[in-house]
């Protein structure tokens, strides 16, 4: 396989499991649980 | 590594509407699983729509440039999904791309756009989701994106009234943006994801460097343009599969009578795809 293609997967894997650690999940997608006025056109 | 090379032929063997009709049902079934919202959806689906069950990825990332963070967990998996399958996702599961492909089929004389303005999509990603959120501290392609009007807009200003009383010169817009997309989807094949979409933006670049591949072999090409006519990005294969503007819907695999277009997976041998 591409050398690139394991250095991207690695690099990917290593963001997502230090985004899951920071608790990103839980704070910032707790936007998308509400309605986004912005995306029904309220300003 | 065989399984991608596996996977693509599986994938030009399969009718596309049957799984976009499904990954369609599957982000938009909220009763199933209200707590996907914390995992991004790897199609266009607005986070707003009533029945969505994952976060619109875009959405998030310009919530996260509003409060000024580095999105790891979002980029992450928009990454894997990337580096693993290119612009897949935007052939096969994305709903708003298979309103496109259903609008497309609407008997009505065509208009074919030129690919020369599909670098459009890049400077509406740079100023619209990070450079004037950034500044503004608003999510302005939200304000103005047509799937949210869409699948969020008109289902919400339906079901709940004192909503209704909050809309404005913004929804207007709004609308007729919609309206607009809508009459060029019926005319254009897949205009949004050639000219606009942010989330096509991100994967393309990743269909030169993904685990799947797709292959021309120039010796079997007797030049009839079959693959031409099928692509529903207005791509000429032979010279630009792959490209960042593939969405990667194996059409032109599965037209081709030479076997010219092949799957493939990253640093392996092609396979031929077998032709009945």
């Amino acid at each position: 396989m591409d050398k690139r293609f394991w250095v991207l997967l690695s690099l990917f894997l290593l963001m997502t499991a230090a985004g899951l650690l920071l608790g990103e999940a839980r704070f910032v997608f707790a936007n998308a649980s509400l309605i986004c006025l912005s995306c029904i056109g309220i300003q | 590594m065989a399984f991608f090379a596996r996977f693509t032929d599986a994938l030009a063997r399969l009718r596309r509407a049957p799984v976009q009709l499904t990954s369609t049902l599957l982000w938009n079934s909220y009763f199933l699983a209200p707590w996907l919202k914390n995992v991004p959806c790897p199609g266009f689906n607005c986070y707003s729509c009533p029945l969505a069950i994952t976060a619109c990825p875009i959405g998030t990332l310009q919530h996260f440039i509003i409060i000024r963070r580095v999105p790891l967990y979002l980029l992450g998996v928009l990454g894997l999904i990337g580096t693993l399958f290119g612009r897949t996702a935007c052939g096969w599961t994305c709903p708003f791309g298979f309103l496109q492909d259903l609008l497309y089929k609407v008997p009505l004389p065509k208009w074919r756009v030129s690919n020369r303005w599909a670098p459009a999509r890049y400077v509406i990603f740079a100023l619209l989701v990070v450079i004037i959120p950034f500044i503004a501290l608003e999510p302005w392609f939200c304000k103005l994106c047509p799937a949210g009007a869409l699948e969020a807009g008109l289902p919400m200003i339906a079901l709940q009234a004192d909503l209704r009383e909050l809309t404005g010169l913004l929804f207007a817009v709004k609308m007729v943006i919609l309206a607009l997309f809508l009459l060029w989807m019926m005319v254009t094949s897949r205009p949004f994801c050639r000219f606009v979409c942010p989330l096509g933006t991100i994967y393309g670049p990743f269909n030169r460097l993904s685990g799947m591949r797709l292959h021309f072999e120039e010796s079997r090409c007797q030049h009839c343009d079959l693959c031409r006519h099928v692509c529903p990005t207005g791509l000429y294969p032979p010279e630009e599969i792959d490209t960042a503007g593939c969405i990667r819907c194996m059409e032109c695999l599965k037209a081709c009578p030479h076997g010219a277009l092949q799957s493939c997976a990253t640093g392996t041998s092609c396979t031929e795809r077998s032709h009945a």
